[in-house]
């Protein structure tokens, strides 16, 4: 029979929402007559037992304990291990998140099965599984088949939620008493607050790379002070350089915006940005390279030089205003 | 201390239009440069070395024939400062599993010996992120991805910040020898004069092989679990995206026109 395993993940006792779409993933992958199993690790979740048991996953498995307060490799590495060593499942599926990207290709390594990460689609036929990855910045796609077990990582909202079941949890109790943790989490710290609230602006006008030079950033600031309700945002790049605050940083790693309108100048539109944006409701792209993934998300396109077409844009705002 | 710089070669795609060639794209006009965080993973083992004296040894893996790019990027890093490099060039390499490429790194790893193993947290070009901390469980040493900053404690230890979701940061600690991934904007990278690069043409890199590090066909294979089938070019979804054409003037003004109709700006 086929056992599929899901690795949920959450935090503060808050499912992630890629948990809920990796087990309608396991349930495609499972068939009619397999096995859904999900496993979520932490300290006092109740909660997330609570939320996997509205799901249609077969087996909901919670390790409820202060040994996986925080996300160690060590003592999430122990758990699995275990779980793995019991169920034997074929497929194992995680997120690609931080903790993902953290855990899983170690984790595949010390398991012996094959390793997937970030894929956006993932089908499982005669007990083979092919996965779709993003290659080169987006701008090809490339289709990998893994051997024998496996784990695979799924890019976040790439899947649908898993549908309405009932299934009650089995908590899952793991000796720790011979784990030998060798990393340990000192805490946690919060961005600070900013003078500016990207994520409520009507307009996001926002720079990447592109733009070179942080002596550039007035042509740019020019174009924000002749758009009522803008604000000035940047793609990572422009905040590593600390040209802009960390604050104004659109992406997985920064803030999520849906502005009205979404203006990217210069930017490729990686995933890491795209996931931070992709929701604005109209989206701008200015990229001198047309083969650009951000071009994907956006309405309106301009393939040309961003330091020719803001300039005329403002001007062109300018006229209009003055001829009011 | 003695730290090993995990750099790897990338070609350089922003701006050009890629082609495909027996299922893969060809890369043989494309330019390779040093994986973007594998500059701030050599710049962070620099300024170790700068504190606390001690080695920084560059090690890189490839295919064979990107052995012309691959040297140039190795020269780039011996004029940053790097101390040695070594390279493990295989003309199978392209047909890799990461699985595979770790255990080689390993293997070279575990003979060289070092304190900390930096890399980057992501390479551009296939993008999985696996790498580095496969390379740890391999050596059975504690790793910590994605991280920010780096500091040095008492007692053989490091304090990392690691970058997660929304701007995040998690603050752990680890012992060492201990392997760690960089995520960009960890410091910023030196750029290397056109004189120290020149310098650097005579330094001596070394190279391995399979049959040095006594590693057969059949591991290899057995190692070989995720196999790259088919690469495409994305296939536009219905694309509305609609493209302005014109001089810049006459797209500025089709653009704010557009937006005016739509409302989405204040006229
Ligand atoms: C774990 C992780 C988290 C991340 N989090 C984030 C995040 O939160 N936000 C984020 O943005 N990135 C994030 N990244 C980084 C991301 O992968 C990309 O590296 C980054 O988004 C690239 O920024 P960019 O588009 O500005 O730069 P590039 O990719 O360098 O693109 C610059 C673009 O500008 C164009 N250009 C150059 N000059 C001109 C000109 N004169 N006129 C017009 N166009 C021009 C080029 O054609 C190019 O497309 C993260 C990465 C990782 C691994
Ligand atoms: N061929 C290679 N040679 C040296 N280091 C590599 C190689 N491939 C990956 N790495 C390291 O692993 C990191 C993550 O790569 P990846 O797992 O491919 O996303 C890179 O930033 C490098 O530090």
């Amino acid at each position: 029979m086929t056992e599929i395993l899901v690795v949920a993940e959450q935090r503060e006792g808050v499912l992630k929402d890629v948990s809920l779409e990796n087990i309608s993933l396991a349930r495609e992958m499972a068939g009619n007559d397999g096995n859904v199993t999900v496993l979520a690790m932490g300290s006092g979740i109740k909660p997330v037992g609570e939320r996997l048991s509205l799901t249609n996953a077969d087996v909901v498995l919670i390790a409820d304990d202060p040994h996986l307060k925080d996300y160690t490799y060590d003592a999430y590495r122990h758990v699995l291990k275990k779980v793995a060593e019991e169920r034997r499942p074929d497929v194992i599926i995680g997120g690609h998140t931080s903790l993902g990207m953290d855990f899983f290709p170690g984790i595949s390594v010390a398991l012996d099965m094959g390793v997937a990460t970030d894929c956006v689609r993932a089908v499982r036929n005669g007990g083979i599984v092919t996965v779709t990855r993003q290659l080169y910045g987006g701008k090809i796609d490339g289709e990998f088949s893994v051997e024998g077990a496996c784990i695979i990582t799924m890019r976040p909202g790439v899947c649908k939620p898993c549908s309405g079941g009932s299934v009650s949890p089995t908590p899952f109790a793991a000796d720790f008493s011979d784990l030998k943790n060798r990393t340990s989490v000192r805490g946690y710290e919060k961005p600070p607050r900013e003078d500016v609230d990207i994520e409520k602006a009507k307009i996001v006008v926002s720079v990447g790379r592109g733009i070179e030079k942080k002596e550039n950033l007035p042509i740019f600031e020019e174009l924000v002070n002749s758009l009522n309700g803008s604000v000035l945002a940047g793609s990572r790049p422009v905040i590593d350089s600390g040209w802009l605050p960390k604050g104004r940083q659109v992406g997985v790693s920064g803030k999520t915006v849906k502005p009205r309108l979404y203006l990217a100048l210069g930017i490729s539109g990686a995933i890491q940005h795209l996931s931070g944006m992709s929701g604005s409701d109209f989206i701008v792209a200015v990229n001198k390279d047309r083969d650009a993934p951000i071009f994907k998300v956006a309405n309106v396109g301009v393939v040309d030089d961003i330091f020719k077409v803001v300039p005329a844009i403002v001007k062109e705002l300018k006229n209009q205003a003055q001829a009011k | 201390m003695k730290i090993i710089v995990l750099a790897k070669a990338v070609p350089e795609v922003r701006n050009v239009r890629l082609a495909l060639k027996g299922g893969d794209i060809d890369r043989s006009d494309l330019n390779y440069i040093i994986n973007e965080q594998d500059d701030y993973a050599l710049e962070e083992a620099l300024r170790q070395k700068e504190k606390n004296g001690g080695e920084v040894v560059v090690l890189t893996l490839g295919e064979e024939a990107g052995r012309k790019g691959i040297t140039q990027m190795v020269r780039q890093c011996y004029a940053k400062g790097a101390d040695r490099a070594i390279m493990a060039l295989d003309a199978s390499y392209g047909d890799w599993d990461d699985a595979v490429k770790a255990r080689i790194a390993s293997s070279i790893i575990s003979s060289e010996g070092a304190d900390i193993i930096i890399g980057g947290s992501q390479s551009f070009d296939t993008a999985s992120s696996r790498f580095g901390p496969m390379v740890a469980e391999l050596l059975d040493i504690p790793h910590a991805t994605l991280i920010t900053a780096l500091r040095n404690e008492e007692g053989g230890r490091i304090t990392v910040y690691r970058d997660l979701e929304q701007g995040v940061q998690e603050i752990v600690e680890l012992a060492l020898p201990c392997l760690v991934t960089v995520q960009t904007g960890i410091n910023t990278p030196r750029y290397a004069s056109l004189n120290k690069i020149i310098a650097a043409t005579k330094k001596e890199i070394k190279s391995t092989s399979l049959t040095e590090l006594q590693i057969s066909a059949q591991q290899i294979e057995a190692w070989n679990r995720v196999r790259r089938v088919s690469v495409a070019f994305p296939t536009e979804k219905e694309s509305n995206t609609l493209f302005l054409q014109g001089k810049p003037e006459e797209e500025a003004a089709q653009l704010v026109k557009l937006l005016g109709e739509k409302g989405l700006i204040q006229r």
